[in-house]
C-alpha cells in the first residue's frame, strides 16, 4: 500500500506539481471535527521484552532529523512567504495556466514562489478551524505525523555539492519533553510501510536543499489513517550538530481531488465539512490546469518545521522487540 | 574490555600490580610453592604470613528487619500475589544504608497500628484465596487445633527464623481458637493465627541471642537458626527456605564448610539478585530517586519517572556484573555497558535497545560517560534542581565511593558562590573563586575537584561542552592523581585504594547491620586483601563476609552497674 508513486519525472513546467501539505491540512482539519475517533493505529507495547542486545562499539549510527514542529507558512507582508519555485517560472501577471493565481517572493527576495496555501491560511484561521496547527502538533506528538530525514552522502556539513536526502515515516508513541515536544536523541521506530525516498540536494553555508521527490506519507489522525500523497517536494533547511534540522520548509504539490478525499474519509457523515472544505480550498489550486475545465488540479503549499536529531532501531540492527 | 579489566583486577593488596599468576601462586600453592614459582616464573618473593588484628565481636543488635526485607519474607512464604500493606514504619538510615540503621530502628505507636493492619490484611487474603494453605483450610487435620498447631508449625520457622517454642505455639493456638469460637469458622481461626504470626516481633526483628562458642572461649556465637536467619536476609533478602531451615534445625550450619556450601547455594538462587540489588540501593543511596526533582524549563528531558528508572539503571548493571559477569567491581565505575529505557537512551545521547522496558547498550568509546559516574541515577540526584553540582558529587565520591568523611559545614558559613561572570563563566570557575575564601578552602578544595570532572554532565546528566557559554574544563586532580576528563576521573576513582576498602566496609555494615569498629578492624583488612585477591568480585566478597567469624559471633553483654 505504501509502494512510492509513480516516479515523477523531473521537475517541468509543462508538469507542475501540486503542493503537498494542503492534503495533510485537511486531512487533519476534517478528523478535529470527527469526533471519537480510536486509535487503532497504535501498537500494544510488549511488556516482555528483554534485556539483550548488543550495540557496536562506536558505530556511526546515520543522521536522523525527526520533526519534531510544523506550521504553516504565511505571507508576510502581502505577496511575501517562503516556499519554492514548484512551476519553475515566475508569475506575476494572472495566466490561465497557474489559474490566474499570482506568485510569491520569497522573505530573501527569491520571485516565483508556489505557496498558494499560505493565502488560504487567514481564510482557514477565521472559518474557525484556526487549531489546526495544534492539531498538527498534538498529531506530531502522539505520533501521528513522525517524518524522519536523513543525509547520507555527507562529507562536510558546512557546504558539500553531493547529497542525498532520505525521507521516511516512523511508528510509535514518541517521548515527550517538559516543552511538550519530541526529546532529542530518542530511538524511533520505522512504520512497516515507510517509503523510501530519496531527493539529490547539495549543502551550502549550513542549509541543505533536496528535492524534487515524489513521496506518500502514511499518518494517523484520531486513529484514522490518511496516506498523503506528495509530489514534486522540496526541502530547505539549516543543518545543525548531529543531524538536526532546523528553520527548515518542506514544500510541494498535492491534487485537489486526493484533498477532497481526505476530507470525505475524516468527515464520515459529516457532509457540511466536506462542503467547507470545498467552500476553502476548492478553486484555490494553482497548478497543473485541466485542459477541459482550464481548472488547476493542484495546490501548492509549504510548511515551516523543526526537527530533533534521534535514532532508528532498525539502524541499530536490533529488533526493537526482541522475540522473546 | 571485560576481560582486560578483570585481568588487572588479579592483584592482591601490597602485591602492588604484580602479576596475576604470582598471586595465584600465593593463594594456592604457599609459601615454599610460591618460592619455587618465583624461581620458575619471575614470581615475587613470598611474603610472610600478614598478621591481622583480632577480632572483638560487636554486642547483639537486634535489627529490625527493612520493609523491603518484612515484605519479602511474606513473599517468600505465602507467594507474591498478595496485595502488601503500602504502609509500614519508615526505615532508619545511618550512611545510607537501611541495613545499619535497622540496628537502632524501633517501631513507634504508628508504626505498631500499621504492622497489625498489614499483618490482618496479608492474613486475610491468604485465607480467603482457596488452597492457599494446603489441608489446614479447610481443615483436613481432623481438628481445628490440629490444624492451628500445624499452621505454627509449618509457617514460623520460616516467617520468624525458627520454630515456636511451646509457650509461643500455645499462646498463637489460643488466638486462632478464640477468634475461630467467636466469629465461628475455621478460616477465622486461621486468619487470626496467621495475622499474630506475622504482626511477631519475632517476624519484625532478626534475633541475636546467641549460645555459647566453643572457639571462642567465654564468647557467644548466634544460634543455628539465628545464623541461618540473617543469612537467608544478606543472600536472599528474605525468609530461609526448607532447605536452610533444614541445615538450622540439624544444627550443621554452624559448621563453617556447612555454612560455605550453604551460602554457595544461596548465591545460587534468584532471591540472591534480590540481596544484591537491596545492598547496592543503600550503598548508592538510590532509594531517594524516587522524588527526583528538576527545572522542568531547564531540563526538558526530566519526567517524573526519570528517577525510578535511573535507579533501575544502575542496578541492572550491578546486577548484570555481579551474575552474568562475574566481574572486578572496578567493572562498575569504568565500564561502557549499562540498561537504558528509550528515556535514558535519548539523555545518553545512545540508541535505545528496545522499544519498552530497559536494554543493555553500549557506551561509545569515543564519548566521556563511563559507569557509575555516568549514570543519572549518580549525576542527577548529585546535582541542583536547576543546575549540576560539583560539590555534590564531590561529596558522593569522597563518603560512599570512598568512605572518607567530609565535615559538615559550620552552620554561619556562607555558601553561596559567585554568581557568573565574565571572568569566571563556568560553575567550575566560580567554585574555584569560592575556594579563595579561607573558610570554604579547607571542604572545597577536597569535595569539588573530583566533581570537577564531571562537569559536562548537567543537572540532570546530559552530555554538555559549554556551561554559560564557556567551554567546560573537566580536568582536575583526585588524591595526587591528575585527570583530564570523566573517564580518567572514574580509572582513578576505582583503582583508588579507598575504592576497594570502603566497599568492603559496605559490604560487611550491611551483612552484620553495623558499622564497623575498633573491633573489627582486623577482620575487615583481611577481607579486603581476600577481596583483592579474588578480583574484586562482590560475590566472593558476600560469601567471605558471610563465613567470617564476624557474622557469626557475638560478644557477651556486660552487666548492667
Amino acid at each position: 500500500m505504501f509502494a512510492a508513486p509513480a516516479p515523477a519525472a523531473p521537475f517541468s513546467p509543462r508538469g507542475p506539481r501540486p503542493a503537498a501539505l494542503a492534503h495533510a491540512a485537511a486531512a487533519l482539519w476534517l478528523c478535529a471535527a470527527t469526533a471519537g475517533c480510536s486509535d487503532p493505529g497504535r501498537e500494544a507495547v510488549d511488556a516482555s521484552a528483554s534485556v539483550d542486545g548488543d550495540a557496536s562499539v562506536d558505530r556511526v549510527w546515520p543522521w536522523l532529523a525527526v520533526i519534531d514542529t510544523m506550521g504553516f507558512t504565511r505571507q508576510k507582508p502581502i505577496g511575501v512567504a517562503p516556499g519554492f519555485d514548484l512551476d519553475g517560472k515566475v508569475t506575476t501577471k494572472p495566466e490561465a495556466a497557474s489559474c490566474k493565481k499570482l506568485d510569491l517572493t520569497s522573505p530573501d527576495g527569491t520571485p516565483g514562489i508556489d505557496n498558494e496555501f499560505a493565502k488560504l491560511v487567514p481564510l482557514i484561521e477565521q472559518s474557525g478551524i484556526g487549531a489546526l496547527e495544534g492539531l498538527i502538533q498534538s498529531t506530531i506528538n502522539d505520533g501521528g505525523i513522525m517524518l524522519m530525514m536523513q543525509i547520507d552522502g555527507l562529507d562536510d556539513e558546512v557546504n558539500d555539492p553531493d547529497i542525498t536526502l532520505r525521507v521516511r515515516a516512523g511508528k510509535g508513541v514518541p517521548l515527550l519533553g517538559t516543552d511538550g515536544l519530541l526529546i532529542a536523541g530518542q530511538t524511533f521506530q520505522l512504520h512497516q510501510d515507510s517509503p523510501e525516498v530519496q531527493g539529490k540536494g547539495h549543502i551550502a553555508g549550513g542549509v541543505v536543499l533536496a528535492g524534487p521527490f515524489d513521496i506518500l506519507l502514511p499518518l494517523v489522525v484520531f486513529g484514522v489513517r490518511y496516506d498523503l500523497d506528495v509530489r514534486g517536494v522540496f526541502v530547505r533547511a539549516r543543518l545543525e550538530g548531529r543531524g538536526r534540522l532546523v528553520e527548515g520548509i518542506f514544500g510541494g504539490a498535492v491534487t485537489m481531488a486526493s484533498i477532497l478525499d481526505i476530507a470525505q474519509k475524516g468527515a464520515a457523515d459529516q457532509k457540511n465539512l466536506v462542503e467547507l472544505v470545498t467552500a476553502v480550498v476548492g478553486g484555490a489550486g494553482d497548478l497543473d490546469p485541466d485542459p477541459k475545465t482550464g481548472e488547476c488540479t493542484k495546490l501548492s503549499a509549504v510548511l515551516a518545521f523543526t526537527s530533533v536529531n534521534g535514532f532508528l532501531f532498525e539502524d541499530t540492527g536490533r529488533s526493537p522487540r526482541p522475540t522473546p | 574490555m571485560m576481560g582486560a579489566t578483570r585481568e588487572r583486577a588479579r592483584w592482591g593488596k601490597g602485591a602492588t600490580r604484580t602479576a596475576p599468576v604470582a598471586l595465584w601462586c600465593r593463594r594456592w600453592i604457599g609459601t615454599l610453592a610460591a618460592a619455587l614459582c618465583a624461581a620458575a616464573a619471575g614470581c615475587d618473593a613470598p611474603e610472610e604470613p600478614k598478621a591481622y588484628a583480632a577480632l572483638a565481636p560487636p554486642v547483639a543488635a537486634w535489627p529490625r528487619l527493612t520493609r523491603e526485607q518484612y515484605k519479602a519474607v511474606v513473599t517468600d512464604v505465602f507467594g507474591d500475589d498478595l496485595a502488601l500493606p503500602s504502609q509500614l514504619e519508615p526505615d532508619a538510615s545511618i550512611d545510607g544504608m537501611f541495613a545499619v540503621g535497622a540496628a537502632i530502628a524501633t517501631v513507634s505507636n504508628r508504626g505498631v497500628e500499621l504492622y497489625e493492619d498489614g499483618a490482618r490484611g496479608i492474613a486475610r487474603q491468604i485465607v480467603e484465596k482457596p488452597g492457599r494453605l494446603g489441608d489446614l483450610l479447610p481443615c483436613g487435620l481432623g481438628s481445628r487445633d490440629a490444624c492451628l498447631q500445624a499452621l505454627v508449625d509449618r509457617y514460623a520457622p520460616r516467617l520468624w527464623r525458627r520454630p515456636a517454642s511451646a509457650e509461643e505455639r500455645t499462646r498463637v493456638i489460643a488466638i486462632g481458637q478464640k477468634a475461630g469460637t467467636a466469629l465461628g469458622t475455621d478460616a477465622d481461626a486461621m486468619e487470626y493465627a496467621l495475622a499474630a504470626l506475622l504482626q511477631s516481633p519475632h517476624l519484625l526483628y532478626r534475633a541475636e541471642i546467641g549460645e555459647p562458642d566453643p572457639e571462642a572461649k567465654g564468647g557467644l556465637r548466634l544460634t543455628a537458626y539465628e545464623l541461618a536467619g540473617k543469612l537467608a536476609l544478606v543472600l536472599g533478602g528474605g525468609a530461609p527456605d526448607a532447605e536452610l531451615v533444614a541445615r538450622a534445625a540439624d544444627g550443621t550450619l554452624n559448621d563453617p564448610k556447612v555454612l560455605r556450601l550453604e551460602a554457595e547455594r544461596l548465591l545460587k538462587l534468584p532471591t540472591a539478585r534480590r540481596a544484591v540489588r537491596a545492598f547496592a540501593s543503600q550503598w548508592l543511596h538510590l532509594d531517594g530517586l524516587d522524588g527526583l526533582n528538576k527545572d522542568p524549563t531547564i531540563f526538558k528531558h526530566f519526567s517524573t519517572d526519570l528517577g525510578a528508572a535511573a535507579r533501575e539503571e544502575t542496578l541492572r548493571l550491578v546486577e548484570w556484573l555481579v551474575f552474568e559477569q562475574d566481574a572486578d567491581m572496578r567493572d562498575l565505575i569504568t565500564t561502557r555497558t549499562t540498561f537504558v529505557d528509550r528515556r535514558l537512551a535519548a539523555i545518553y545521547d545512545v540508541p535505545a535497545a528496545v522499544e519498552d522496558g530497559f536494554g543493555q547498550v553500549t557506551l561509545p568509546a569515543s564519548g566521556v560517560r563511563r559507569g557509575l559516574l555516568g549514570h543519572v541515577s549518580f549525576l542527577a540526584s548529585r546535582s541542583h534542581p536547576v543546575s549540576s553540582s560539583a560539590t555534590l558529587r564531590g561529596v558522593f565520591i569522597r563518603e560512599v565511593l570512598l568512605c572518607e568523611q567530609v565535615p559538615l559545614p559550620p552552620s554561619d558559613l556562607n555558601t553561596s558562590i559567585p554568581e557568573a561572570s565574565s571572568t569566571a563563566p563556568t560553575l567550575k570557575e566560580r567554585l574555584i573563586a569560592h575556594m579563595l575564601e579561607p573558610s570554604c578552602n579547607g571542604c572545597h578544595s577536597y569535595t569539588d575537584p573530583p566533581g570537577f570532572g564531571l562537569e559536562n554532565f548537567d543537572g540532570i546528566g546530559r552530555y554538555r561542552s559549554h556551561d554559560n557559554g564557556a567551554l567546560i574544563d573537566p580536568s582536575g586532580t583526585i588524591d595526587g592523581v591528575n585527570f583530564k576528563n570523566a573517564v580518567e576521573l572514574s580509572a582513578a576513582i576505582a583503582d583508588n585504594p579507598n575504592y576497594r576498602k570502603c566497599l568492603v566496609e559496605k559490604v560487611w555494615a550491611f551483612a552484620n547491620n553495623r558499622r564497623p569498629g575498633k573491633g573489627t578492624h582486623g577482620t575487615l583488612e583481611r577481607l579486603e586483601d581476600r577481596f583483592g585477591d579474588e578480583g574484586m568480585r562482590l560475590r566472593a566478597l558476600l560469601l567471605d563476609v558471610v563465613t567470617d567469624p564476624s557474622f557469626r559471633r557475638l560478644a557477651v553483654a556486660k552487666a548492667a552497674p
